[in-house]
């Protein structure tokens, strides 16, 4: 049966990416799924990094595998039984792979980058996790490529009006969601390098794998009407976008690595608008690894800053307005699991990797 | 190692400082390295990390809110550009710890007081262990390189004489405070007691050589009021105390870029768990050796008691236990002097001190009859003997001169302090001379230090060295008699001393906590960092500069030479020793020295 990974990604820190985790741990770990839990940061401490406010922590039942560093063990009150010692290194140490022997909070920092992830992973499915969750880190999500799907937290703390987080979420929801799983013209083999083909499957053009300088794509732009199939294999930043999509002719199909590289790009309602255009005339937008978003969660909570006393406090925008907001745009479901529990989302996650166990 | 490429990036628009820093040491080690202009956009950093193709990347960002998301995006893109895997990446600024470098994504960070050191040996990929400052600590003798040769011939003449006659007057003397010594020297074996032996024999004689309460303790297992051993679970607890300690101990240097002076700082709560805890954080904050301060009713009774013991007094019981304890607690590089100065146990406590492993001792006839109570004629004897054991247990000693905080002009108190010395070495000793280095009571009255504290303190300090070449260590503490009920205030004396001292280059000095001199009852650990801090600033503050010698230093140290001769000429005259400190010639009554009456009576013939 497939083994199946879940990334949590965030829009910015405190938006609930940890609370989204550990609600679905809770709602799952009854469920009979073999669950495994890491993090691309560091989660369970008790008070935030920068703000010195509370954080949520991590309760483990017994029997669930987790992967985190060294000195988290210690800091951790549940008992941890190492099963293996992975080759990674964090600057909190090795990264371990342990099951709770007994019930309690641990601390997590796992892998932080892609090809670690992906180590981490691959080992925690050899020990017998059917269903891996991966907590996300501020607003980091690069390494989560390396997810099945994932789900996006977000809310007042990326920004206090309830209206721009919810046409953030919708942008990045078409990114993840709208493009399909594209494939190389034919005769075409891949390459870690940006490539264009004319439409007979000649190569017109090429530069390395990403594109973070308008320079780089000059030599395409001199063949611009020839350009048929355009390949992007790794990032590519918002000002190269707008210039190809004014450069070249309608009806290019695009090829990028996954919806990450258009996430990162720097301007999501940018990246969305390309997605969008490129469709309208003709062309179209597909990843080598598509990376499904099955569902958005929201948090009213932001640190709000007081400068007379020079520390942080908690406040909240609307919670209702915000879940109804999102929710209205997202084109996934959207959930407050902190009032509405984690039932629901519990349940799209299960079909989702009943979905990939079956192959639908 | 093959020299690598490292990309510097002040992601802060301003403090790019430490990453100058970091590259002037990584040119030295031959690392090619790139510094980036400050302002650049994450997007920017990205796209010279591709152009460049750095080994290493240090990012410095002083983190708030918000500017935790501009540095994971960093590490997002270049994770993306598949340049992650390919170079090492850490942050450095102010708020960075660990944990949060790990949530950023970077592999190392590094937080306020990182070393320079520390950034090179990240970049050359090597373990840098701050731990490994407790090894830096290599105990030093004070007194190598000293020639003890006199420079003064009409001193040295002087002295010997008088050594001459205490060596005959003590040929056939004894006391109850030698007979112990000798007992314990002989009697008790250390390795046996470590071992949980029965040293029945010792205890059965040397009970009787005990005074009250000691020997009530001996017979009948009564302690004094206010005494008592440690409970099992407090034991357990300062093994606990002292282990998660010592896991988490780093030794710093006070001394910037000099050697010397180390700086001692003394301990005596009573407590031993407590001096334990004041030792810890004393070492923590970079002292280089501790000073065990015995009780001053133990300066009255005969005899040492027995098990690791507490009392509500001032000053902590010596016991072997007690000592033990305290010894095992150190740091490895940490200098420990127990004093033996005053009191009836004097040569005993040399010999426990020697038997479990003390570096230093402090002893001066002179002190402890005229400003430590203790009757002359038994600190002669007993004094003696201590010297004899210093010197057989190879334990330095310094000659402390704290008759000068009674009154007695710095002359007087030199010339005993000298005669000791010179006792000293006719017995194989190696002392150190010990000038207070404070605002005494002889200038407040004589006024030589109405403009500044610094001349006439150099002067004293001068006038040793022309009398013999000896190492110096002022004390006791440093400072005295300036220091106030404000800690601010005296942890500035107490640097302000400390400096003047180490630019006239003396080899070690004692300071004092910034409550010590009004604390009340036990000082605290906060007032040991007060003043640790202070000193440590001061240091670094003057770096190597000397201290230039002025016309008042000159005259001032000409006029102590010659009151130093004219001292020993009428101690010579008196043709006895013991006489003369009973009859003031070293300190008298008016001076406001006063012999002491502690152990009167009890030297006996032999």
């Amino acid at each position: 049966m497939k083994k199946v990974s879940l990334g949590i990604i965030g829009t910015a820190k405190n938006t609930g990416k940890t609370t989204t985790a550990i609600a679905l741990v809770n709602f799952l770990v009854d469920t009979g799924i073999s669950l495994g839990l890491t993090s691309i940061g560091y989660d369970g401490e008790r008070v935030d990094n920068v703000t010195g406010l509370p954080k949520p922590r991590f309760f483990a039942p017994r029997g669930l595998l987790v992967a985190t560093a060294e000195r988290c063990l210690p800091a951790s009150s549940a008992r941890l039984t190492v099963l293996h010692e992975l080759n990674v290194e964090t600057p909190l140490g090795r990264v371990l792979l342990c099951r709770v022997s007994r019930e309690g909070l641990v601390v997590l920092a796992g892998p932080n980058q892609k090809r670690h992830l992906r180590a981490v992973i691959e080992r925690l499915y050899r020990e017998g996790a059917g269903l891996t969750i991966i907590d996300g880190a501020l607003n980091r999500m690069a390494p989560l490529a390396e997810a099945d799907g994932v789900i996006l937290a977000t809310g007042a703390a990326y920004c206090r009006e309830v209206e721009r987080v919810a046409r953030h979420a919708h942008y990045l929801s078409v990114i993840c969601n709208f493009p399909p799983k594209a494939h190389l013209p034919a005769g075409a083999s891949f390459t870690a390098e940006t490539v264009a083909w004319d439409d007979e499957g000649r190569v017109v053009a090429r530069t390395g794998p990403s594109l973070t300088e308008l320079e780089q794509l000059q030599q395409f732009f001199a063949c611009a009407g020839k350009v048929k199939f355009f390949l992007c294999p790794g990032l590519i930043l918002s000002p190269c976008l707008s210039a190809m999509l004014e450069a070249f002719p309608s009806g290019v199909n695009y090829i990028f690595a996954d919806p990450v590289k258009l996430m990162l790009c720097g301007d999501a309602e940018l990246a969305h608008n390309f997605i969008e255009t490129v469709a309208a005339r003709g062309g179209s937008v597909g990843y080598l690894r598509p990376l499904p978003l099955l569902a958005v969660t929201v948090n009213p909570f932001y640190p709000q800053y007081r400068a007379d006393t020079n520390e942080y406090q908690p406040a909240y925008v609307n919670r209702e307005e915000l879940l109804e907001k999102v929710a209205a745009l997202a084109k996934v479901p959207v959930f407050d699991v902190v009032y509405q529990g984690a039932e629901t989302l519990g349940q799209v996650v299960l079909d989702f990797v009943r979905a990939e166990h079956t192959g639908v | 190692m093959k020299p690598q490429k490292v990309l510097l990036v002040p992601l802060d628009p301003v403090h790019d400082v430490g990453l100058k820093m970091i590259r002037r040491a990584l040119q030295e080690a031959g690392h090619q390295t790139v510094l980036l202009p400050p302002d650049l956009t994450v997007e920017e950093v990205v796209h010279q990390v591709l152009k460049e193709s750095p080994d290493t990347v240090l990012v410095s960002r002083t983190v708030g809110y918000g500017v935790a998301e501009i540095l994971a995006r960093l590490v997002d893109l270049l994770d993306a550009v598949g340049a992650r895997e390919r170079v090492r990446l850490a942050v450095g600024g102010m708020a960075i710890r660990p944990e949060l470098a790990a949530e950023l994504g970077f592999d190392a960070g590094f937080g306020p007081g990182t070393t320079v050191e520390e950034a090179v040996a990240f970049v050359e990929g090597r373990p840098y262990q701050r731990e490994a400052g407790r090894q830096e600590k290599i105990k030093r003798d004070l007194t190598a390189g000293y020639s003890y040769e006199y420079r003064h011939q009409g001193i040295k003449e002087k002295l010997s004489l008088i050594s001459d006659m205490i060596l005959a007057w003590a040929e056939n003397k004894t006391s109850p405070g030698v007979q112990r010594a000798i007992l314990r020297e002989e009697m008790w074996d250390v390795e046996r007691w470590r071992n949980y032996e029965p040293v029945t024999e010792f205890f059965n004689e040397y009970a009787g050589l005990c005074g009250e309460p000691v020997r009530t303790f001996y017979l009948k297992g009564i302690f004094p009021p206010k005494t008592r051993r440690f409970t099992r679970e407090e034991v357990a607890a300062l093994e606990d105390y002292v282990r998660r300690t010592r896991e988490r101990m780093i030794v710093p240097r006070l001394q910037h870029t000099r050697e010397k002076p180390l700086v001692f700082n003394q301990y005596g709560t009573g407590c031993p768990f407590m001096d334990i805890g004041h030792i810890k954080v004393s070492e923590a904050w970079g002292a280089d050796g501790v000073i065990h301060f015995d009780p001053s009713w133990g300066a009255r009774v005969e005899g040492l008691f027995d098990g690791f013991l507490t009392h509500e007094e001032d000053g902590t019981l010596i016991t072997p236990a007690n000592l033990n304890r305290i010894k095992m607690s150190l740091e490895p590089g940490t200098l420990w002097q127990v004093r033996a100065h005053r009191g009836l146990n004097t040569p005993e406590t040399v010999v426990l001190a020697g038997k479990l492993g003390a570096d230093l001792t402090k002893i001066n006839i002179c002190y402890g009859s005229l400003g430590g109570g203790t009757d002359p004629a038994r600190m002669t004897i007993d004094g003696y003997w201590a010297i004899r054991f210093a010197a057989r247990y190879n334990l330095p000693f310094d000659v402390v001169t704290n008759e000068e905080l009674c009154g007695v002009p710095a002359y007087k108190a030199f010339a005993g302090m000298l005669i000791t010395v010179d006792l000293a070495l006719r017995l194989g000793g190696r002392p150190i001379l010990q000038p207070l280095f404070c605002y005494s009571p002889e200038v407040m009255v004589g006024g030589q230090m109405e403009d500044n504290y610094v001349e006439y303190n150099a002067a004293k300090i001068l006038a040793l060295r022309q009398i013999i070449d000896a190492p110096v260590w002022p004390g006791a503490p440093i400072g005295f008699l300036t220091h106030t009920e404000d800690r601010v205030q005296s942890s500035a004396t107490t640097a302000f001393h400390a400096c003047a001292a180490a630019m006239l280059d003396v080899d070690a000095i004692t300071i004092a906590s910034s409550d010590e001199a009004y604390s009340g009852g036990p000082i605290s650990a906060p007032a040991k960092i007060d003043t640790l801090r202070a000193v440590r600033e001061g240091f670094r503050f003057f770096g190597r500069l000397k201290l230039p010698v002025t016309p008042k230093m000159e005259r001032w140290s000409e006029e102590i030479v010659a009151g130093i001769e004219k001292v020993l000429a009428r101690v010579v005259e008196r043709g006895d020793f013991v006489a003369a400190l009973y009859e003031g010639l070293l300190g008298s009554r008016e001076d406001g020295a006063y012999p002491g009456r502690n152990g009167r009576g009890t030297v006996f013939e032999a």
